[in-house]
């Protein structure tokens, strides 16, 4: 009887729990860059001020591939109060999903205060708000902390805006090659030579993780390479290590106390940790082959490198003690320059097959191996400091101009950065502060 | 001994399908309409800082909360802002704003809202849907015969029989086409992010409650909100966020048929965004 009683209840649930309830997986949505409007921030102090505010963030935004700015031509609402909730339907109707209206204030100190605001017009809701007080003269970089803010707001991960890139300007005949280290912000902005006037050309620049410090390979006529540390607000440089032989692709691990390098012994070179203080040698590998490029994980405890150990050279990954070596590429051609995404998930490389240079990147464990972008030559793959875009340098055909370029992590929005000079080896700074 | 395991088990099988039951109505619903209450950590000074600012937006007031900072190495520093002032404001001091405010909020509200009424009472988005029955309708008459031991082909074909199963929940179905026109309609309302890791898990259920005419009644649930909070996961609150404004912005879902309203009263729908491969 009992059991009858149970049977019923049960019978009684079971029907509940599984009425038809309509589910519908929603698994492709739509791609494209996510149309925002930014107008003109007001500033009735002084025009044109909120114009440039509004081009640096509408810029950042735009050169992301994320999100695509409605021109302004379209705008129907005119932002006069930004603390006033705008007239929604009349953002949706130019097929805007976000607005951004912001303004400039003067403060009594010099400073300026830039407010902001960004709307969610499908929702009509504030999604956010932000202000920054700022020098004067700092401006351009509060504008792109507002870019760095729309962004993570919107997808989730922290944004790069607010970032510099060094790279090795060129200029000469190709045969007689000047390169110096320069440094601007990652829009193009305030190119600054860093090493001007050096007896010495400089490859492979590299920053520590609090953006203070530029290891480089410093590369000299009459003896073997060697790796120096740049201090980029005293402008000192020194030589690191005490090392007979050559010391080369010297990078910081993500502690920053250290800087992991490779080292050559004749014919052979291995990798190794290098105090920059004391000098020594840590030796990780003692493999006959020719293991390079080494590229610490951001947990700092697996590295990365290439290694020709197997005949061709692949990219193989170890413990951070140097034990546990182990090949994650298979692929026919050669693969060289690993670099260890901040994000953690991801591995970058050079592949080099027929002929043709790739970028591409692979999964930690070997897996999901894709190409992103191919030429003549693309070398020096360097993550953005939120692990979403590699920008690297590229020389189309065989004697061509050396230029940077920057592509998303998905294969989109392949695009040019701007450089007074030729340029190659970009290094991409870690978020400032 | 076997009769008190069996119902132990039988017990415990009740509490689990109640605990079941009653899990959706715990989760937290999200606040769309109301107005948005940012939360900030401010000093009495900043306190007083920002209502100066709303007070008179002049940057005199703002003075007072710089020293209690310290101050960055680039001197920018971030402040909070107040909250917007809603459209309907007729206390306010300015002249410009208070004209325009009436106007846009008949504007707004109303727009969503007639616009589908109308076009529904027209009905042309009726006829299409049972078109799609009609193509459908061999299959569904098959699937209806196979499942369903009391129905019949031609009940399924007719819109009068088929209400009646439905209250029963015996038959009825949106097809695969009708549920494909949601997700057509999401290819241009779902900004789906893309690039990010363990996308596969970033799931959002988002459940809508939905009136004949199509539009939305109440604010969209959704329901594993509780899990997206406590993950941290800023791309799983991203996801949500663009889910949520999916949902709405392919309101009216007009073009589902009249004659299964009873199916698609209440929809849940299932975003994922897109991983790095």
């Amino acid at each position: 009887m009992m059991r009858v009683a149970f049977l019923a209840f049960i019978a009684f649930l079971i029907p509940a729990t599984t009425v038809a309830q309509v589910r519908i997986d929603i698994t492709r949505g739509r791609t494209d860059p996510m149309p925002i409007a930014i107008p003109d921030y007001l500033s009735g102090f002084e025009e044109g001020f909120g114009e440039e505010v509004a081009d640096v963030i509408s810029n950042d935004l735009a050169t992301s591939g994320l999100f695509a700015p409605v021109a302004e031509g379209a705008f129907i609402q005119d932002i006069t109060n930004i603390n006033v909730t705008p007239r929604f339907a009349d953002w949706r109707v130019i097929g805007a999903r976000v607005l951004l209206a912001g303004e400039v204030i003067p403060l009594e100190d010099g400073r300026v205060q830039i407010n902001t605001r960004l709307w969610d017009v499908i929702g009509n809701q504030q999604v956010a708000s932000v202000a920054y007080k700022t020098p004067r003269e700092n401006w351009r970089r509060a504008a792109h902390k507002v870019a760095d803010f729309v962004y993570s707001t919107l997808t989730g991960e922290s944004g790069y805006f607010d970032s510099r890139i060094v790279y090795i300007g060129e200029t000469g005949p190709k045969t007689a090659r000047k390169k110096k280290l320069v440094i601007m912000d990652q829009d193009g902005h305030n190119p600054t030579t860093l090493t001007k006037g050096l007896p010495y050309n400089v490859l492979t620049p590299r920053f520590s993780p609090d953006e203070q410090e530029i290891t480089y390979l410093a590369f000299f006529d009459d003896r073997p390479a060697k790796v120096y540390i740049f201090n980029i607000e005293t402008g000192e440089q020194r030589e690191v290590g005490e090392y007979p032989g050559m010391t080369f692709a010297p990078r910081f691990t993500p502690g920053g106390d250290e800087l992991l390098v490779s080292f050559a012994i004749g014919a052979n070179s291995d990798i190794a940790y290098l105090e920059p203080n004391s000098g020594r040698l840590r030796r990780l590998t003692t493999n006959p082959g020719i293991d390079v490029s080494p590229s610490m994980s951001p947990e700092g405890d697996r590295i990365a490198f290439a290694s020709d150990r197997g005949g061709s050279q692949q990219i193989y990954v170890m413990n951070a003690d140097g034990s546990g070596q182990r090949r994650i590429t298979f692929g026919q051609g050669t693969y060289g320059t690993p670099v260890w995404s901040p994000r953690g998930d991801l591995i970058a490389f050079t592949r080099q097959h027929k002929n043709r240079f790739y970028i591409g990147v692979v999964n930690t464990d070997g897996s999901g191996e894709r190409l992103l972008t191919e030429a003549y030559l693309v070398e020096g793959p360097t993550w953005s400091p939120n692990g979403r875009v590699l920008a690297f340098h590229r020389e189309e055909y065989p004697g061509g101009p050396v230029r940077l370029y920057a592509i998303d992590l998905t294969g989109q929005n392949l695009r040019r950065l701007p450089t007074p000079t030729e340029a190659s080896d970009p290094a991409w700074s870690p978020r400032l502060n | 001994m076997r009769y008190a395991t069996f119902v132990s088990m039988m017990l415990h099988l009740g509490v689990l399908f109640g605990g079941l039951i009653i899990a959706p109505f715990i989760t937290t619903r999200d606040v769309l309409v109301t107005p948005v209450v940012p939360i900030q950590l401010l000093s009495e000074a900043e306190i007083a800082d920002e209502l100066s600012v709303r007070a008179d937006r002049t940057a005199d007031a703002v003075e007072d909360a710089p020293p209690e900072k310290v101050m960055p190495k680039d001197g920018i520093e971030e402040v909070s802002l107040d909250d917007p002032l809603p459209m309907p404001l007729p206390p306010e001091p300015e002249p410009e704003p208070e004209p325009q405010q009436p106007e846009p909020e008949p504007e707004i509200e109303p727009e969503p809202e007639p616009e589908p009424e109308p076009e529904e009472k027209v009905q042309p988005p009726q006829k299409k849907p049972e078109k799609i029955d009609d193509l459908a309708g061999l299959e569904d008459a098959l699937k209806d015969l196979e499942d369903d031991p009391f129905g019949a082909p031609s009940e399924v074909l007719d819109p009068e029989g088929l209400n009646n199963q439905e209250r029963l929940g015996l038959g009825g179905e949106l097809t695969a086409t009708e549920t494909d026109l949601v997700r057509a309609r999401m290819l241009d309302c779902y900004d789906q992010l893309s690039g990010v890791p363990d996308a596969a898990n970033l799931v959002v259920e988002v459940k809508i409650n939905l009136d004949r005419d199509g539009t939305i009644r109440g604010d969209p649930e959704v329901i594993n909100n509780l899990a997206i909070q406590v993950s941290g996961n800023p791309y799983w609150k991203a996801t949500k966020d663009r889910a949520i404004r999916a949902a709405i912005k392919c309101a009216p879902y007009d073009y589902l048929p009249q004659d299964k309203y009873d199916q698609w009263d209440e929809l849940t729908l299932v975003f994922t965004p897109l991983g790095v491969m």
